[in-house]
């Protein structure tokens, strides 16, 4: 059978998808995701709203500018990254979840995905993440400490395990663990 | 014209305004605004001759999020990944206001310079 128009534009999005990915390769999870995401996004959208696959992407730009720009605007880490006593780079105004997590990453790397069965997986957390939970309101610039029991060994807090409020640049949002102490059991995280 | 100078201030301007303009076109939605559609309403205001890649307007809204002047919050979508749109913070208000205000101060002095050449001297 001989491929759709559309089939051929989602294949013209893959492959401009696949050399941003490229592009970007040596940077940040968090920030490849991201664009990747923004592009295929963007790219639906106008081909949605008439645009031919080539037009769109011409527009959007380059995989080696785009790229270059999101490595233009990358956000240097927050002073507080492994200070827990420092600046910290939340600002909820609200309740906020902390949580001590076990080392292995919560999500998948960041993959091109082509199917929704793709998609769903990358949108599933790994079995082998696990975390100990607190709940405090943080003010912006203020530091917290906090306590939580955790029935494996703590290896970095992270604020808003959930990715509910500070989805960008996840890296902001980790600060190393001090003050293990491990009970009879389980462990306590300070 | 040296070639490097053709356009030099068309780029100085594009580097100088472009937050200004994004933000201004956020704040111009009435409902949570997509970046396609940002990108769609600067391209059709646009001055002839004068062209951007969106692509490059991502990671300036990421930028701004970061420094906490908008906002985003993901829409559900049934064709693909949930849609990103970017609404003002009240830091984002504020910092619009201020930098329109200088907009419009800058402007009216380069006028009074500018405007009153007749480019025949």
């Amino acid at each position: 059978m001989e491929p759709s128009e559309h089939d051929a534009g989602l294949a013209a999005i893959r492959g401009y998808l696949a050399q941003l990915g490229a592009e970007l390769a040596e940077c940040d999870a968090a920030l490849r995701h991201d664009a990747l995401i923004d592009a295929e996004s963007h790219l639906r959208a106008a081909v949605r709203s008439g645009a031919s696959p080539e037009r769109a992407i011409d527009e959007y730009g380059s995989p080696e500018e785009v790229a270059r720009a999101y490595r233009a605007a990358d956000v240097a880490p927050s002073p507080w990254r492994g200070e827990p006593s420092g600046a910290p780079a939340a600002s909820a105004a609200h309740p906020e979840a902390l949580a001590a997590v076990a080392d292995e990453e919560r999500w998948p790397p960041a993959a091109v995905c082509r199917t929704p069965e793709e998609r769903a997986a990358a949108a599933t957390q790994r079995a082998e993440y696990r975390d100990a939970r607190d709940r405090r309101t943080i003010a912006a610039g203020e530091s917290v400490e906090f306590v939580v029991e955790s029935d494996f060994e703590p290896a970095k807090a992270v604020v808003d395990p959930d990715v509910r409020t500070l989805m960008l640049n996840r890296k902001l949002a980790e600060s190393d663990v001090a003050g293990i102490t491990q009970a009879t059991s389980p462990t306590s995280a300070r | 014209m040296p070639p490097r100078l053709a356009d030099k201030l068309e780029r100085d301007l594009s580097v100088g305004t472009a937050w200004l303009v994004v933000l201004a076109a956020i704040a111009g939605a009435e409902d949570p605004i997509h970046g396609y559609e940002i990108g769609r309403r600067l391209a059709d205001e646009a001055p002839e001759g004068l062209s951007f890649k969106q692509g490059t307007l991502y990671p300036m809204l990421r930028a701004m999020e970061s420094d906490g002047l908008v906002r985003s919050t993901l829409v559900p979508s049934t064709e693909g990944p949930a849609r990103k749109c970017f609404v003002l913070t009240p830091e984002g208000r504020r910092v619009l206001a201020a930098w329109a205000d200088t907009w419009r101060r800058t402007s009216r002095w380069v006028n009074r310079i500018v405007g009153g050449l007749d480019g025949t001297k």
